[in-house]
């Protein structure tokens, strides 16, 4: 593995499996009454949430006290500190405290590319902007890999905000490396014919998009107010693109639902396929800090595998 | 007096091994074996002697932001560079918005560049888009043409006024077009850059919309409208469209439009933010046949130097600072007369001539006798490497960083003074 994980994109399929793989090993660890494991007894993380993600947070604060490493949490004071959104005097700040990781998100696509490139420690993106969360979609690439078992020949739908979700990004870009058939699908102003770059089918129809799916992703709005300009209402929205039975019906029948972050109930995705889908009883947090333990690890051994 | 043995001169139709002999600040005499007596002689023996580079597009920081740049290091960059002429863009602080800051600002430059420096008004008082400025009070104080600041005025009935105000004086309206509310924010072109960065395009048609609508505002006024640095190609077909029909619509495009797309920002490369943004293949190609047909009427220099750490950040906030005035005109040759678009009377015309017509610039743009004695020597034989360290200007970064070009500028003549000489 590379110094640092900031994309999806330069991520071979090699390397995606060994932290599922990983993040497995990590979770049957956390089973045990013992949790505490010394692998990265004497290392330092440094956490810098310019935004907030309290999830990620959590995650990362449980995964450093597994491993035995130090934390030095630097968002408490980010209110104060509007110095934090220039990177070049951050990263010279950060170099200075001399961390092993930085666990980073921030508004600004780019910024943990940026910064990765200018300290020695280790650059984890939790989100940069727009741009990518891979840290996230590895919770979604988990999920995947337990209900499916593989990702070759998959085929995906991704229904939602494309644009402005940067998981969304990290998704694509890894289910395309991983060999999945990707489709995004949402409202024109949501879903650029540009993206089609990416390697991937568009289409405004979303029973052609779940067509024949093995897995339907739904990406998560934000706040009504983001839109706009973007969309008429949620109303209209969730009259097309809401993931409900109807819709499920053209998916293949043991197709599976995937959502992960503040989910809309009724808007994004029907309570009654909430309730039917195994997926929504995920234990988030679990698997979070186990794939969290398994970047660190890695990222610490330089790929290495446990044991 | 100083004479320029045996260089060959760019004419206004052709090259040819010539004399010039300067005397005072002007042209004197150009010929055959000109009698050498009393004269200091400067042997251009292989070299191009054209006239001083004219640039439609370059910004001047003082007053207000001399730590980007001030007149003192502007003009040294621009004789570096073998521009003679340099017509700034209004956006200082204060803003070149009244007959006061002009004459003040006028002086200075008198007082501290070598260099001509000419101004543009700015069309808005402040910028703002709430009145337009007292452009007929500016126009008395010295203007040469009245520009946007490089930010369009997006209301349209304001504009639409200013244009019929301006009915009543001479002067070109220079016009930078870029749809605001189409930018929305956005900091590259929206393609498929855009995408792999996760980063928020400019579309094209940000662009096209607002020369369209400048165009059709234009139509029916006695108006000479200038649109500068257009990047796309459906700008292009606008702008030749129109041409067929009007006399009073020109246009230029920024050099690295010629040199770089889209392409060259992936990863985040903050030298390469510019504005309008770099955009596709197809783009570059509809603007060096747009050059080669005549559409394109100058190329400029895009000159906008901002500080190094503003430029050297996040991508979404990196400034969009341009240091060109040392590398436009070897680039321009590079691209355009080695790679055989056209010939050098005609590279000459886009640098020097053609700015001079359209700002109406008498006694400059051309080697003539009687003409301001501005003179480029170019030296198409040695080689130029781009270290943007050694620039004159503040602004120490470059596009063409590490390229290696064809051709050197050998000496810069002001008012028929030797201002520059390479090493």
């Amino acid at each position: 593995m590379t110094k640092d994980f900031v994309s999806m994109k330069n991520i071979s399929e090699i390397e995606i499996h060994n932290i599922l793989n990983t993040a497995n090993t990590m979770k049957s660890l956390l089973k045990n009454d013992k949790k505490r494991v010394p692998h990265l007894s004497g290392k330092t993380i440094i956490m810098i949430f310019v935004e907030e993600d309290g999830q990620a947070r959590l995650s990362f604060q449980l995964a450093s006290q597994y491993l035995m490493s130090n934390l030095a949490d630097l968002s408490g004071t980010q209110s104060q500190r509007t110095d934090f959104y220039n990177i070049n005097e951050l990263s010279y700040f950060i170099e200075q405290m001399a961390g092993d990781f930085i666990v980073m998100k921030h508004p600004m696509s780019g910024s943990a590319s940026l910064l990765a490139q200018n300290v020695s420690a280790s650059v984890i993106n939790v989100g940069d902007g727009i741009n990518e969360n891979p840290t996230q979609a590895l919770l979604d690439l988990m999920c995947i890999k337990k209900y499916k078992g593989g990702f070759k020949g998959l085929k995906v739908a991704v229904v939602g905000d494309i644009l402005n979700n940067n998981v969304a990004k990290s998704d694509i870009w890894a289910l395309h490396t991983l060999g999945a058939k990707v489709t995004l699908c949402g409202p024109p102003t949501l879903v650029p014919k540009v993206y089609e770059n990416m390697g991937v089918k568009i289409t405004y129809d979303p029973n052609e998009a779940v067509s024949g799916a093995d897995v339907i992703m739904s990406q998560n709005l934000k706040e009504k107010e983001f839109y706009q300009k973007l969309l008429p209402s949620q109303n209209e929205y969730k009259k097309t693109y809401k993931i409900d039975e109807r819709m499920l019906s053209y998916a293949h029948s043991d197709a599976i639902v995937i959502h992960n972050g503040h989910l809309k109930r009724g808007i994004e995705v029907s309570s009654k396929v909430i309730v039917a889908n195994h997926t929504f009883s995920e234990d988030q947090i679990s698997n979070g800090v186990a794939l969290k333990m398994a970047l660190l690890f890695l990222l610490a051994n330089k790929g290495g595998t446990i044991g | 007096m100083i004479i320029i043995k045996n260089g060959n001169v760019c004419l206004d139709y052709r090259v040819e091994e010539l004399d010039i002999m300067i005397s005072d600040n002007k042209i004197y005499k150009i010929g055959k074996n000109l009698p050498e007596k009393d004269c200091i002689i400067i042997n251009a023996k292989g070299r191009y002697v054209l006239p001083g580079l004219i640039d439609m597009n370059c910004s001047l920081k003082e007053p207000g932001y001399e730590h980007k740049e001030d007149i003192e290091s502007l003009s040294q960059a621009a004789m570096a560079g073998g521009y003679t002429t340099l017509c700034c863009v209004p956006i200082t602080r204060p803003v070149v918005d009244n007959k006061v800051v002009v004459e003040y600002v006028t002086n200075k430059l008198k007082e501290e560049s070598c260099v001509d420096i000419k101004l543009y008004g700015i069309a808005t008082k402040d910028g703002e888009e709430e009145k337009f400025s007292e452009v007929s009070e500016m126009h008395k104080a010295g203007i040469i043409g009245v520009s946007d600041g490089n930010k369009t005025i997006m209301d349209t009935f304001l504009f639409n006024n200013f244009l019929r105000y301006s009915e009543m004086f001479d002067l070109p309206i220079i016009t930078f077009c870029e749809d605001e509310c189409l930018k929305n924010d956005g900091v590259l072109h929206d393609g498929k850059i855009a995408v792999f960065n996760g980063l928020k395009g400019i579309p094209r048609e940000a662009e096209e919309s607002i020369v369209a609508r400048n165009l059709i505002l234009s139509r029916d006024k006695d108006i000479h409208m200038h649109f500068t640095k257009i990047s796309s190609k459906y700008t292009v077909n606008l702008l030749r469209h129109s041409k067929t029909t009007r006399k009073k619509v020109t246009c230029d495009c920024a050099i690295h439009q010629l040199y770089f797309t889209e392409d060259d920002v992936s990863g985040f490369k903050t030298e390469f933010k510019v504005s309008p943004p770099l955009r596709e293949k197809k783009d570059v190609e509809a603007l060096i046949n747009a050059i080669k047909t005549g559409v394109i009427d100058c190329v400029v220099s895009g000159h906008n130097p901002e500080n190094i750490d503003t430029k050297r950040k996040e991508f979404e906030t990196a400034s969009v600072g341009v240091s060109s005035l040392e590398t436009a005109f070897i680039a321009g040759y590079n691209k355009l007369v080695l790679e055989n678009h056209i010939d050098m009377v005609q590279l000459v015309k886009l640098y020097s001539k053609n700015p001079s017509e359209i700002l109406k610039l008498s006694g400059l743009g051309e080697i003539k006798e009687g003409n301001t004695a501005n003179i480029l020597i170019f030296d198409p034989n040695l080689e130029t490497k781009m270290n943007s360290e050694y620039f004159c200007s503040k602004a120490k970064y470059s596009m063409f960083e590490d390229m290696t070009f064809k051709g050197r500028i050998n000496t810069t003549i002001i008012n028929g003074k030797v201002v520059y000489k390479s090493k």
